[in-house]
């Protein structure tokens, strides 16, 4: 028996060895938590270009007076002198070319060490510069420079330069036909690009796209229906019994402006003529193009829709929408709200929308189209000249595959392509 | 994280052999399992005999057309029952034992339901053996234990789990395999020791273990080793792709 | 025997569903498209929010969340953002902290309670009616939240199909017992793994009550906070998922909270939470079946959704009849049911995830060792068996007196206010504040 018990023993001795990882684990914690949360990181796409300066910043408090003087050691590059400062780095120790002057380099010349000017720098054509480039003032590059990571004032890049890592300018950021920019583009002011190019993220309160600097216009035109106890009568007096296209038809009578069709819904709802938080909505209750899909209205501001639409020329419709299929909206449409597409979606030209623009297929916005605030979707965005995307400074357009834009085009915030943003002549 | 898609497909492929050899070496595998089986019961003093029946393949593995076969271990078993009056104290002192376990407040709350479980199967037990039969509520030929017992089954578990659990993990094929090899060693440890010592407590406690052996050594239980063998797969990948935290 | 085998067959075939929907969670996480909920134009849609902070006898975090939400990065001028601090009937010093709070800052507000319903859903209600802004962020009054949580957690609002989102609650206090530290195993697979491959998978990601919004609108129209639930915020989840509506979950909008410590405090929590999670299965399970606009797999999802805290009783009824089937049924089919019950019990260790959707939580988190604790967890297994079949009691009780007390017509009440004890914990791994 006593041998039994002994394997009897081993085997409860083998069933709790599995636990023995984890009690040394709680005896002497090597991963003991919690997960690293950076509390005060916050949202910025300039963060890049912040966090380096942020580093130099403080490498140069650390270095003597000294070392940062002209005693230090010096090099000649392209004819320009620079100050040999060892700084201690993000990545240790490096040796950082310093100038207190405008630096000049000439074409075709090649360094790999971060460069640091307090005045301008210019940097002339096919140039090879694998450090990053910190300058007080203005940079200009020409042609077919290589670079690795850029900072300055503003910034001027010529044409077919190309980045592989982030471009930062505290006012303005200017970029010629054919660059090519591999990490983030970002301004504090405005970007402005002026032809074809290649770009990963772009951000600044004002990117244009091949317009000259001027004040942007803001295309939203359009004059609210002003509901009053007269026009909330006629409602209230034939929501049950007329279509909506009649009632919408003596509202205009009444006010001699065209009122949406659904915005007669949404007046309906907020009097109270239905509580329901979802309700169906019934043929009557739908304009034409609409008659042959499923639609409810949520919440008294959203209307939802089943099946693929087409919505004919010079529409307006109120509230939000939401389609479950593919939307083809022709051109002049008016949304005044905002729009979520669960399949592909065409805007033909001067679509307005008063809110943001969300597609889960792919998303073609047509000519001189507004979207007031954002344009995501988890596919391909292809938008057309003359659009424009965003207000005061807020807004922007991001898809999780690539975005292509015309010339001619202008978004507030930021551009986003998971895949690249291209810039061409024609989408 | 990148899942590693032909670590997988070898998992896979790996599963696949191992299933075929499975098939067409359980004899050899439980062969060998025997001999081990057979020395620890003999360390045990355990009665047993070894009686040779003609070997089923893998598909009679599949509980619903079950039958011994193969070289079989039979074991004697004493069938216990209490009288019902030792019987009703003794379920009565279980019962007071687990309400005190219960209450008191020392006890997690964990090894609180464990108790009250172990305590259920034991109680059942005594009631069905003292009040219906002595005798376990199975036929004489299922208390023969086989290579169907034997945890061969439970390899080519082993083998899927770590197919869809750690080789698409980004990491090092060999690590994989490493603790594949590891867990399967284990595996067949594990296996051998509980084999001896469910016929052991068969052999000296008698009937009254059944419902405790079926539910405490049964071949679900083998993923408390399961689990943890993955965790300790995982965590070496994780090192490996993580070299700064927490080691 | 037959009955007894049909009842079996019945849950194994619900616990195989939950085993499943974790390993298509896990295969997600892994292989599938991950949705990144709009984050790229976070900080660039900025909407008007109201914080509701519901708070009683919180003066050992008070000051610390209120702390967070003065250097929080969003535009606070001319009331776009503003914070509702609650002080629901609290006898510490929580009033005085919020009031200390609100004179020194325009947009923070000191809400005293001492009337009404006690409860949270109570202390949001007022809150609610009280906030003027589109968005509603609400935040448990020991949560610590970044500098960037509100920005990510609006951005997805831009989307008009969602009407809540919710973000991810790290633990904090990971390294005060062993409790904390498996909660931290199961936080991480529960939000890195299975809360986002919901959302991948256009299923329904729950609100979890804190770290997370709703819009003013969808709130006010679908009802407001149910008092009378103990999980509003799981009801609140599938109210908003029959009225058309989504959720948007925020992965990277990461906030700390405080885990509970020790079995006693995990008890009041796991039973709160079951009876809740109950409660909505047995009120709008009909309702979800219904819907004209839920997908099927939306449905279903939301039916396990509101069932999770039955699987350990289904668990445990299933580990009964396996016992009488033993003495009484056929050997094959004893053996059949319970190895198959064990082995879909396996697959659903822990409270919400999988032993798998923890350890590659745990890869994606780049964490290490804590993975060793994965079989520790299989305690936890036991105790949810106990805690949530009491709390399946529980709730069916609540449900008859609600059902009773509707057929006579009297109004049901509120819960009272079940919450568990903070300590305060700062960001230093996890030390407590003195």
């Amino acid at each position: 028996m006593l041998n039994y018990l002994l394997l009897l023993l081993a085997f409860f001795m083998m069933a709790l060895l599995v636990f023995v990882p984890g009690f040394i684990e709680l005896r002497r914690p090597k991963d003991p938590g919690p997960i690293d949360i950076d509390m005060d990181r916050d949202i910025d796409e300039r963060y890049f270009s912040k966090a380096y300066k942020k580093y130099l910043k403080a490498s140069m408090h650390k270095t003597s007076a000294d070392q940062l003087s002209t005693d230090g050691g010096s090099t000649i590059i392209s004819g320009e002198s620079f100050n040999d400062v060892v700084l201690s780095m993000h990545r240790g120790p490096e040796v950082v070319k310093m100038s207190d002057g405008d630096v000049h380099l000439s074409s075709g010349t090649d360094f790999n060490q971060p460069i640091v000017v307090a005045g301008e720098m210019t940097i002339d054509d096919e140039c090879t510069l694998l450090g990053e480039i910190n300058v007080d003032k203005d940079l200009k590059t020409g042609f077919d420079n290589r670079l690795i990571a850029a900072h300055a004032g503003n910034i001027f890049l010529g044409s077919d330069n190309s980045v592989s890592g982030w471009v930062d300018a505290e006012r303005l950021l200017s970029i010629e036909e054919g660059c090519e920019i591999e990490g983030r583009a970002t301004a504090g002011e405005r970007i402005m690009i002026n032809g074809n190019g290649l770009f990963k993220a772009l951000a600044a309160p004002q990117i244009s796209i091949g317009v000259d600097e001027g004040e942007f216009s803001n295309r939203l035109d359009f004059s609210e229906t002003l509901w009053s106890t007269d026009l909330d009568r006629i409602i209230i007096e034939n929501f049950d019994e007329k279509p909506l296209s009649d009632i919408g038809r003596m509202l205009e009578q009444s006010t001699g402006k065209i009122v949406a069709y659904n915005d007669v819904l949404l007046r309906a709802n907020a009097l109270g003529l239905s509580k329901d938080p979802l309700i169906a909505l019934e043929k009557k209750q739908r304009p034409s193009y609409f008659e042959s899909n499923k639609m409810w209205l949520q919440c008294g501001e959203t209307f939802r829709v089943k099946g693929n639409v087409k919505i004919p020329a010079d529409e307006r419709l109120a509230g939000n929408m939401i389609i479950e299929g593919d939307l083809k909206a022709s051109a002049g449409v008016y949304f005044e709200g905002s729009i979520h597409v669960g399949g592909s979606a065409t805007f033909g030209s001067g679509t307005v929308v008063e809110g943001s623009l969300v597609c889960q297929g792919e998303l073609l916005i047509g000519n001189n189209c507004y979207i007031e605030e954002c344009v995501y979707s988890s596919n391909d965005i292809k938008i057309k000249a003359g659009t424009s995307v965003g207000k005061d400074s807020l807004g922007g357009v991001a898809g999780e595959k690539k975005v292509m834009m015309e010339r001619f085009t202008t978004v507030q915030g930021k551009i986003y392509g998971e895949d690249g943003i291209e810039i061409r002549s024609t989408v | 994280m990148e899942p590693v898609v032909t670590h997988m497909v070898i998992g896979l492929f790996f599963s696949f052999i191992m299933a075929i050899f499975l098939v067409f070496n359980a004899e050899w595998i439980w062969g060998i399992q025997k001999e081990v089986v057979q020395a620890l019961l003999t360390f045990a003093n355990v009665e047993f005999q070894i009686e040779k029946l003609p070997f089923n393949d893998l598909r009679n593995g599949i509980p619903a057309f079950y039958k011994p076969g193969g070289d079989v271990f039979n074991v004697p078993i004493k069938y216990m029952s209490l009288s019902p009056v030792l019987a009703i104290l003794s379920i009565a002192v279980l019962s007071l034992f687990g309400f005190f376990s219960y209450r008191l407040k020392s006890v997690p709350l964990p090894f609180k339901v464990l108790i009250l479980f172990l305590l259920t199967l034991v109680i059942s037990t005594i009631l069905y053996t003292t009040f219906v039969s002595p005798i376990p509520p199975h036929a004489i030929g299922r208390l023969a234990i086989d290579w169907q017992f034997s945890g061969i089954i439970i390899w080519l578990l082993l083998v899927v789990i770590f197919t869809f659990s750690i080789f698409p993990v980004k990491g090092p094929l060999w690590v994989k395999f490493m603790w594949l090899g590891l867990a399967l060693s284990y595996s067949f440890i594990w296996n051998s020791v509980r084999l001896s010592v469910v016929l052991g407590s068969l052999y000296y406690l008698g009937s009254s273990v059944f419902l405790l052996t079926h539910y405490l050594t049964g071949i679900y239980i083998d993923f408390i080793y399961i689990v943890g063998f993955y965790s300790l797969a995982l965590a070496h990948l994780a090192r490996i792709e993580t070299s700064e935290v927490g080691w | 025997m037959v009955i007894v085998g049909i009842i079996m067959a019945i849950i194994f075939f619900v616990m195989s569903m939950y085993s499943l929907r974790h390993y298509i969670f896990y295969w997600n996480r892994l292989f599938g498209n991950q949705k990144g909920s709009i984050q790229d134009l976070a900080g660039y849609y900025l909407p008007s929010v109201t914080v509701i902070l519901p708070m009683k006898n919180e003066e050992a975090v008070a000051a610390t969340i209120l702390e967070r939400l003065t250097v929080m990065d969003y535009p606070k001028d001319n009331g776009h953002f503003e914070v509702i601090a609650i002080n629901d009937n609290s006898t510490d010093k929580t009033g005085e902290i919020i009031n200390s709070y609100a004179s020194s800052h325009s947009y923070i507000n000191a809400i005293h309670r001492d009337k009404g319903g006690r409860g949270k859903g109570d202390a949001l209600k007022a809150g609610t009616e009280l906030a003027k802004n589109d968005i509603i962020l609400v935040f448990d009054a020991d949560y610590q939240p970044t500098k960037a949580c509100v920005k990510r957690l609006v951005a997805p609002f831009c989307d008009p199909e969602i009407g809540l989102v919710m973000g991810r609650v790290v633990p904090i206090n990971t390294t005060q017992s062993l409790m904390t530290r498996l909660l931290d195993l199961e936080r991480s697979g529960g939000y890195q793994v299975d809360q986002q491959a919901r959302f991948n998978l256009n299923l329904i990601p729950q609100y979890g009550g804190t770290v997370g919004g709703i819009k003013r609108s969808v709130l006010k129209r679908i009802g407001g906070w149910n008092t009378i639930m103990l999980a509003e915020d799981t009801d609140v989840t599938i109210r908003t998922y029959l009225n058309g509506w989504k959720i948007a979950y925020v992965n990277i909008a990461e906030c700390y909270e405080e885990s509970v410590v020790n079995w006693k405090e995990r008890r009041h929590q796991l039973t709160r939470w079951a009876v809740g999670h109950n409660q909505c299965l047995l009120n709008h399970s009909g309702a979800i079946v219904r819907n004209p606009i839920l997908t099927v797999t939306q449905k279903i999802d939301g039916l396990l959704l509101m069932g999770v805290y039955i699987v350990p009783v289904l668990m445990l009824a299933g580990l009964v009849l396996s016992i009488i089937t033993y003495f009484f049924g056929s050997y094959w089919w004893w053996l059949l049911f319970s190895a198959l019950l064990f082995t879909v019990a396996y697959n659903n260790v822990g409270n919400f995830a999988a032993f798998n959707e923890i350890g590659i939580s745990v890869m994606l988190d780049k964490r290490g060792r804590i993975i060793w604790l994965l079989p520790w967890s299989l305690f936890n297994f036991f105790a949810n068996i106990w805690l949530c079949t009491g709390a399946f009691l529980r709730s069916l009780v609540i449900h008859s007196q609600d059902v009773t007390m509707q057929a006579v017509g009297v109004e049901k009440t509120g819960v009272r206010w079940a919450k568990t004890d903070k300590r305060g914990h700062s960001k230093s791994r996890g030390r407590r504040v003195k």
